[in-house]
């Protein structure tokens, strides 16, 4: 995790170009009338092997529905993601199983993830007999327990029986961890896992998925929308705003030196102890996701948008190693679009 | 709910051993009845519904052995007011009014219950199959019960009625399903299109469960309270009608039911010849057997009111109101509910 310059082997789980439209109907539900909004555009990334991908973001920027598609509850509009480097078939159900034993999501909301009518047992030995195949009791029991030991639910005869609502939050959320490790995975997305639960065990929990990282190999992507977080927590950080990714790299790079002047605006405003300039609160940042056409989507909330911003957007502009942003601002000198 | 051992010690969070797991299942499901039950029969509205329906299915169950007389044979005792001979009675033809009613109350019930039991396994099938599976099907399945409700049941049931080969109690428990299930399908599905977007199912589906067990194990706990609800109303819905087909005469005048006794009772003109017990008892049975329903449905909305229900968060925190207040009243005497109240 300290190391993020290593180099990596192939990526696990390759996401090129996806987009997601959703249909949006007016409340008279009238046919004619329909908009089409746009949650993610063309966002491309890779996530590896023992290695954790911050994707970071304001509310609404699109974040949740990548982790959706990435777990298949949702189909991509456009591009392809590529597991093992094997095309993913979205539209067809068959091979969705063999996906999921792959490819696990951990769910922000641990009190809605979990269903309140059945036990922690239930939940887990689920997993175990549809895609572990155990099939006598001895031997789900033997996972469960050892599922609950492995997220810390120590020791596992005290928990196993319970239902969600005799649970506190962190534990509940070390429970829908465990469900997702029950399958064995090789990708993880967790989505805002912590965000939901009290400050004081946010930190046991992100150590617990680190730790996961560390034992099992997993490639983990962490959303979230505290981008002091990700720079601790995470190897890599891609910054999403409004469906798209405007900068990423290597989280030290990002977090210390960033270069979109979203991402800046969105460190001053985040809570880092290590800072200390003026904060700006995030609702300023807000944004209409209005039909933007071709330009950039920040350009309209941009301190230093140019006439050109409102055109087209800038393409990824590489500011050394493998760390880049979407600005007209880092162009070549010569802006003459090479 | 638990075996949290009392003490000031901090006991951690949802103390609960895990003794013998092979009847975790079991327990599990015996649990959620204790509570389904107790909270059923907290209030007491509820409770005198429940009572007034157990003394009508005593009757229906043991009818023939309370009273032994035929309730189609003649006698000569012609429209006799209450005695101990006949306790309700007797008819113009001498007939045994108490007879009639013990056999009514056994297929009036019988042919009721049936028919909500069927209407409401049509409501949930189509209800919250349409309502998980969406897309073409889950429209035309809406669409089906949309047009079911919006035609009047009653015309609806004596054109059915009028051209059915048998009127047996079958037929008539068949044909009161079909006109009684589309409502409860349109709540159900209202419920499960509401439910299929709960991160639970969601988290489901990415377990790698198929759609039948979400349907089943994920979705079907939280639509029991509604669906019981609906029989409930179906078995009001049955009764009401299957008493004006009788009284219409348009059901078999031949079999005993509180409708078809009121029948008798009109097509004689009991009221001009005040015979107030004759048809009095039938009237007032299907008067208390509706009230019994609805007060039950008072219990089980407590449990569909969302207002009421909500989360488990809500609960806890009424429950630790309550307990925090009994703490303050008796301060040792709720040891171990106090430290389940705070430890969660
Ligand atoms: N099923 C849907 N139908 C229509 N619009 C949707 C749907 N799901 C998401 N959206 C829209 O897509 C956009 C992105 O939503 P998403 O949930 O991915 O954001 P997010 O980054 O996860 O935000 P948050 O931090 O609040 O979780 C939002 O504008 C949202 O309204
Ligand atoms: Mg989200």
């Amino acid at each position: 995790m300290d190391n993020p310059q290593e180099v990596a082997g192939p990526p696990l789980l390759d996401v090129v170009n996806v987009s997601k439209r959703f249909v949006v109907r007016g409340s008279r539900q009238s046919v004619t009338w329909r908009r089409h909004l746009t949650a993610v555009d063309g966002v491309s990334f890779s996530l590896r092997a023992g290695e954790i991908t911050a994707l970071v973001g304001e509310s609404g920027s699109g974040k949740s529905t990548v982790a959706r598609m990435l777990s298949r509850l949702e189909t991509p509009s456009g591009g392809y993601v590529n597991l093992h480097g094997e095309r993913v078939r979205f539209g067809v159900p068959g091979g969705r199983r063999a996906y999921l034993r792959q490819v696990q999501l951990i769910f922000q909301d641990p009190f809605a993830s979990l269903n309140p009518v059945h036990t922690v047992r239930y939940h887990l030995e689920r997993p175990l007999r549809v895609h572990q195949h155990l099939r006598s009791q001895q031997d789900v029991e033997r996972g469960v327990a050892a599922l609950l030991e492995e997220v810390h639910l120590t020791p596992p005869s005290r928990f196993i029986d319970c239902y969600p609502h005799q649970l506190s939050g962190g534990q509940r959320q070390r429970v829908a961890i465990a469900r997702a490790l029950a399958v064995g995975p090789k990708v993880v997305l967790a989505d805002e896992p912590v965000s939901m639960l009290d400050v004081s065990i946010r930190l046991g929990v992100l150590n617990l998925l680190a730790q996961l990282v560390e034992e099992r190999g997993l490639a983990l992507m962490y959303i979230t929308h505290d981008i002091a977080s990700a720079r601790y927590f995470a190897a890599t950080t891609h910054v999403m705003y409004s469906g798209q990714l405007i900068e990423s790299g290597p989280s030290e790079d990002v977090t210390q030196s960033p270069r979109h002047p979203y991402t800046q605006l969105l460190l001053e405003s985040s809570p880092d102890p290590t800072r200390s300039r003026k904060r700006i609160p995030l609702s300023a940042l807000e944004v209409a996701h209005g039909n933007i056409g071709t330009g950039c989507r920040f350009q309209p909330r941009c301190p230093y948008a140019m006439p050109r911003c409102a055109e087209e957007a800038s393409p990824r502009q590489a500011v050394g190693g493998t760390h880049w942003a979407a600005c007209w601002l880092l162009a070549p000198v010569p802006a003459d679009g090479q | 709910m638990s075996a949290i051992s009392g003490g000031a010690a901090p006991v951690p969070v949802g103390t609960r051993v895990g003794s013998k797991k092979r009847y975790a299942a079991a327990r599990q499901s015996r649990d959620r009845f204790v509570r389904f039950w107790r909270r059923l029969t907290q209030s007491r509205k509820t409770f005198a519904g429940l009572v007034i329906l157990l003394i009508f299915l005593l009757i229906a169950l043991f009818g023939p052995w309370i009273d032994s007389q035929s309730p189609s044979a003649m006698s000569g005792a012609v429209l006799q007011g209450p005695s101990t001979a006949h306790w309700l009675g007797t008819t113009q033809t001498g007939q045994d009014v108490a007879a009639q009613l013990l056999d009514g109350t056994r297929f009036t019930l019988l042919v009721s219950f049936g028919a909500a039991a069927v209407a409401t396994v049509i409501a949930l099938i189509i209800g919250i199959g349409g309502g998980y599976l969406g897309g073409i099907g889950g429209e035309v399945l809406s669409m089906l019960s949309n047009c079911f409700l919006v035609i009047p049941a009653l015309p609806l049931v004596i054109v059915l009625a009028g051209y059915l080969p048998n009127k047996g109690g079958i037929s008539l428990i068949l044909v009161l399903a079909l006109t009684g299930w589309a409502w409860g399908a349109r709540i159900l599905r209202a419920q499960t299109l509401s439910l299929r977007r709960r991160d639970f199912v969601l988290a489901a589906r990415v377990a790698g469960e198929r759609s039948w067990r979400i349907l089943f194990s994920e979705i079907l706990p939280h639509v029991m309270p509604i669906a019981a609800s609906g029989f409930v109303f179906t078995v009001i819905f049955a009764i009401v009608t299957q008493s004006s087909l009788a009284f219409l005469g348009l059901g078999d005048v031949t079999t005993w039911s509180w409708g078809t006794m009121l029948y008798w009772a009109q097509n004689n003109s009991a009221l001009g010849l005040g015979a107030w017990w004759w048809f009095v008892p039938p009237g007032l049975c299907i008067g208390l057997v509706g009230m019994a329903l609805a007060l039950i449905n008072f219990g089980i909305d407590d449990f569909v009111n969302p207002r009421l229900r909500v989360t488990d968060l809500r609960r806890r925190g009424r429950r630790a109101a309550r307990l925090s207040v009994a703490e303050v009243l008796a301060p040792h005497a709720s040891d171990s509910a106090v430290v389940e109240a705070v430890g969660k």
